[in-house]
């Protein structure tokens, strides 16, 4: 259960095998926000989130904004159908995901 | 979680929620309904204000003591002359309200706002 | 028959077993609070489930006796032996009702009429005509086009309260389409501010419905506490701007541009450009050319639709007239209102010197002469002292600019809300009110809420709160001042006391007490003084502002959720309504208003405690003063006097006073005290009897206070 992290000199790669609601949005942060601040490029895989809310939201758009902020590289990836209907509900699916969520991605493997 | 002392309450939401497709667990008041959390996730807890043995307001005061459950909502009933309740509720952490009677539709409406 | 009746009928038999058994433990022990919260609970519970069945025979029974039950409950009502008698037939009462509700027949129309008449019986009230007010219908706003506009803006705590902001957007799919939707996350802070608990989330939604404002309302209605929530069609967009100004007070019209920003159909930058452009254009070459007014710019500019600003404009010229019609008012001097009232005041003693001569006379025909010209005499005084009753709120409103600019100082963000404007008082009491408020605003302002990093770190929205309200209640108003701020730190408050003497360290003394204490002259606990208040000046001041004014002040505070300051002040300074006692001869007046009950001479209710100072009147147990003693008037001599009690309170303080005679209740003028009588303690002002005789009115708040000391210091 939780974050699985994988990274190395510049990236990392988050594997969320959780929940990302209002109960786990503060030991998310925890994890993460230390997290940008090393790497260059953070990647998070959502497809094994089991149940996500606006918190959950909120904690993905804050991380967006950091890295923004940072000049990292940041991308979501492969969003379990929950998260990707919340997304689209809240019209955040053009921001927050890739255009083509599979596409030829020869980023770091994960799993 | 449904806590009410009135089984027939209990029996009318329970009902009600099933049909809805949620998972149910009753309690008959608040003391039952602390005993009945077993750090499971619960996703909303419905519960009656007058209660024997622990009230409601006892209750949710409690519930958001507990780290596992203190961002669960929670909708309490109440009656027309229950309303001066209403304040203390809310600052015990209940957001939200069902006044009695209600009908079967009235409460899934409620939750779906909270929980959908 | 179905399951759930079934479990309705046998819940209801158990809930009305156990009533009966409750009502026969309480024979044998009565008060007992379990057993009474058993009776209270079974009717209750009875209510609720026959309401979700819809049998509304039985709520209809069963509330009127859950209500007496819960004065039962909070000591309002005593549950003798005749109440307990009812309380059983109520309960076989129920059981019928119940019975024949589930039978399927109907309910008996005897059986109904038989369970009114216990009703009256019990409550003293008819039940018979009752009937239930039909729901107001919501009015549904009529509006041409099936487009709202809803704005969110999620409260900080949103999320920590359950409330999830996409669930509620989800159900909203319910009732209608979701065009669009823009989720705004412009508020969420640098990583280092972020609290991932906290919201700080808005959303813009365009919705596609046929459902009703109210409706749509409705959906948002658990998050009403944690957003703001706003819902515009908007073709409907244009009107509100109109209604809010509309709404602008009037002496917000002098400046088109402002009236505009107010309401919010022009931005600041919107404002400040077309102001930028109109200098510019007076400056021009063509100087000389009529220099467009600001209106005509924002046109120009599209940041406002021509009629809003014909609307403005009209209001504007509307706000002069209005002006211009008040000048027409007849405007009095308030010395000349004074001396009229002083002779109402006169009128009324001359008025009760009459009646009392016809009834010594034994004037039979003349009382009702005198009858009809006490009732005129009544109106007059009532017509009199409206004449100089005020609305409060203009005091109250010109506390806006306080807060604006305090705020502004301080570097906090402050909202105020004003609510019971209309309330009016006694010109003088206002007057004499605008010190203490100012006080005590000003304290709320500097003390009470938080900077803004602090609240937010509180959990609390950035921005505080402070309310300003009024209300009647029972003869007084009641003025409060509200914070959502810090709230007051009663250890530190107790530790200053301390440290200047003003109390003992061993004392024990009530969180309110303490509270109190910070009224007491050298107290103030801001540890450095700010440019406001703080310098332990004032606050004993608007303490002795209030005590003039026979008024009370009670502060209410919980740490972190803020400081509420209740002030009751009576109606109007010059004419009471009164009742008068007799102590060792002398006559004195207490302001009926402040009188909860006599108590006779050698009643069994009460019993005094000379040693502790207490009396314990039926197991309430209160401050008590001996007149004559307190007030130190020679004894007449009448030593086995037989004494009665009047139990007086002001807000929650209460406590008794034994006399000696019990005169009853009349109208009475105050008349300010001689200098002789200043000295007095307990007692605020004198009044001439019809007699002619001379009674001295009580401070009641003092002897109260006096008392309350008395019985602590035993």
């Amino acid at each position: 259960m939780g974050l699985e992290i994988k990274q190395d000199e510049t990236r990392a790669v988050v594997d969320v095998q959780d929940e990302m609601t209002i109960y786990t949005a503060a030991l998310h942060w925890d994890e993460l926000k230390p997290l940008l601040a090393k790497v260059k490029a953070i990647e998070i895989n959502l497809s094994a989130v089991s149940e996500i809310d606006s918190a959950g939201v909120q904690l993905l758009l804050a991380l967006m904004q950091e890295s923004e902020r940072l000049h990292n590289q940041f991308l979501l990836r492969d969003p379990a159908d929950e998260v990707q209907a919340l997304l689209k509900l809240l019209h955040l699916d053009q921001q927050l995901l890739p255009a083509r969520p599979d596409a030829t991605q020869e980023g770091v493997q994960h799993g | 979680m449904v806590v009410d002392d009135s089984a027939s309450i209990r029996q009318v939401v329970g009902i009600a929620l099933k049909g809805a497709g949620y998972k149910v667990i009753e309690a008959c008041d608040g003391r039952d309904a602390l005993s009945k959390l077993n750090g499971d996730k619960i996703h909303l807890v419905i519960s009656d204000v007058n209660m024997p043995n622990m009230d409601g307001i006892t209750f949710v005061k409690e519930l958001k003591q507990n780290p596992r459950y203190k961002f669960t909502p929670v909708i309490m009933l109440t009656t027309e002359a229950g309303r001066d309740k209403m304040a203390e509720g809310k600052a015990a952490g209940a957001k939200a309200w069902v006044v009695k009677p209600f009908q079967p539709p009235q409460m899934l409406d409620a939750v779906a706002k909270l929980i959908m | 028959m179905d399951d759930m009746t079934q479990t309705f009928i046998q819940e209801s038999e158990e809930l009305l077993t156990q009533m009966e058994d409750a009502l026969l433990a309480l024979e044998a022990e009565p008060g007992d609070s379990e057993q009474i919260n058993s009776l209270f609970r079974a009717m209750h519970t009875i209510k609720g489930a026959a309401g979700i069945f819809g049998f509304d025979p039985v709520v209809e029974f069963t509330h009127p006796v859950e209500t007496v039950l819960d004065q039962v409950r909070s000591g309002g009502r005593e549950l003798d032996e005749a109440l307990a008698g009812l309380l059983l037939e109520c309960k076989d009462h129920t059981a019928r009702l119940v019975e024949q509700v589930t039978g399927g027949d109907g309910v008996d129309p005897e059986l109904v009429s038989a369970g009114q008449q216990l009703l009256e019986r019990m409550t003293g009230r008819s039940f018979a005509r009752e009937t239930t007010e039909p729901e107001a219908e919501p009015v549904t706003e009529a509006s041409g086009s099936p487009f709202w506009l809803i704005t969110l803006q999620f409260g900080s705590d949103a999320l920590r309260n359950g409330i999830d902001p996409a669930s509620f957007i989800r159900y909203l799919g319910n009732i209608g389409e979701i065009v669009d939707l823009m989720t705004h996350h412009d508020h969420l802070p640098k990583a280092d501010g972020f609290d991932p608990e906290t919201c700080y989330l808005g959303f813009d939604i365009l919705f596609r419905s046929d459902a009703s404002k109210q409706e749509i309302q409705a959906v948002f209605e658990f998050a009403e506490d944690d957003c703001d929530i706003r819902i515009l069609p908007p073709a409907e967009i244009e009107s509100t701007f109109e209604a809010m100004m509309e709404e602008l007070p009037e002496d917000h019209t002098q400046r088109l541009g402002e009236m505009l920003l107010a309401v919010g159909a022009i931005t600041e930058h919107e404002l400040s450009t077309s102001l930028q452009r109109q200098v510019e254009q007076a400056a021009s070459p063509e100087g000389d050319a009529v220099v467009p007014p600001v209106g005509e710019i924002l046109v120009e500019q599209k940041a406002v639709s021509r009629g809003l600003v014909d609307k403005a404009l009209d209001k504007q010229q509307r706000a002069k007239q209005k002006a211009s019609q008040e000048a027409s008012l007849i405007r009095v001097d308030s010395a000349k209102l004074g001396r009229l009232i002083n002779l109402v005041g006169e009128l009324v003693i001359s008025n009760a010197a009459v009646k009392l001569r016809v009834e010594q006379q034994g004037l039979g025909e003349l009382s009702e002469l005198v009858a009809a010209s006490e009732h005129l005499v009544e109106e007059i005084r009532d017509n009199a002292l409206q004449l100089r009753m005020v609305q409060i709120g203009d005091t109250f409103s010109r506390f806006r600019r306080v807060v604006r600019d305090v705020s502004r100082e301080l570097e906090k963000e402050i909202d105020l809300v004003i609510t019971g404007g209309e309330t009016e008082l006694d010109k003088t009491v206002v007057e004499k009110m605008t010190d203490p408020l100012t006080h005590l605003v000003r304290n709320s302002l500097d003390h009470g809420i938080e900077l803004p990093q602090q609240r937010l770190r509180a959990g609390k929205p950035a921005k505080g709160t402070l309310s300003l309200n009024a209300f009647h209640d029972s003869g007084h108003i009641v003025i409060q001042i509200r914070d959502d701020g810090a709230g007051l730190d009663a250890d530190k408050i107790r530790a200053k006391a301390e440290a200047i003497g003003l109390v003992r360290p061993d004392q024990v003394m009530t969180e309110k007490e303490i509270y109190q204490l910070i009224f007491a002259p050298g107290l103030s606990t801001k540890e450095k003084a700010s440019n406001l208040s703080g310098r332990g000046v004032g606050m004993d001041v608007v303490r002795r502002n209030i005590d003039a004014l026979r008024g009370i002040i009670d502060i209410d505070s919980e740490s972190g959720v803020g400081t509420t300051v209740t002030i009751h002040l009576p109606l109007t300074l010059a004419i009471i309504d009164g009742f008068m006692v007799g102590a060792s001869g002398e006559r004195y007046v207490i302001p009926l208003s402040m009188v909860e009950e006599c108590v006779e001479m050698d009643s069994s209710d009460w019993e005094l405690d000379e040693e502790r100072r207490y009396v314990n009147l039926r197991g309430e147990v209160m401050p008590y003063l001996r007149l004559s003693e307190f007030l130190q008037i020679p004894d007449d001599g009448g030593h086995n006097r037989r004494e009665s009690l009047v139990i007086v309170r002001i807000g929650q303080h209460k406590a008794g006073f034994v006399v000696d005679t019990l005169y009853g209740e009349l109208q009475t003028v105050i008349k300010p005290l001689g200098r002789i009588f200043s000295g007095f303690r307990g007692i605020s002002g004198s009044t001439v009897l019809g007699s002619g005789e001379v009674a001295l009115i009580l401070d009641v708040q003092g002897l109260i206070n006096a008392a309350t000391v008395q019985m602590q210091l035993h």
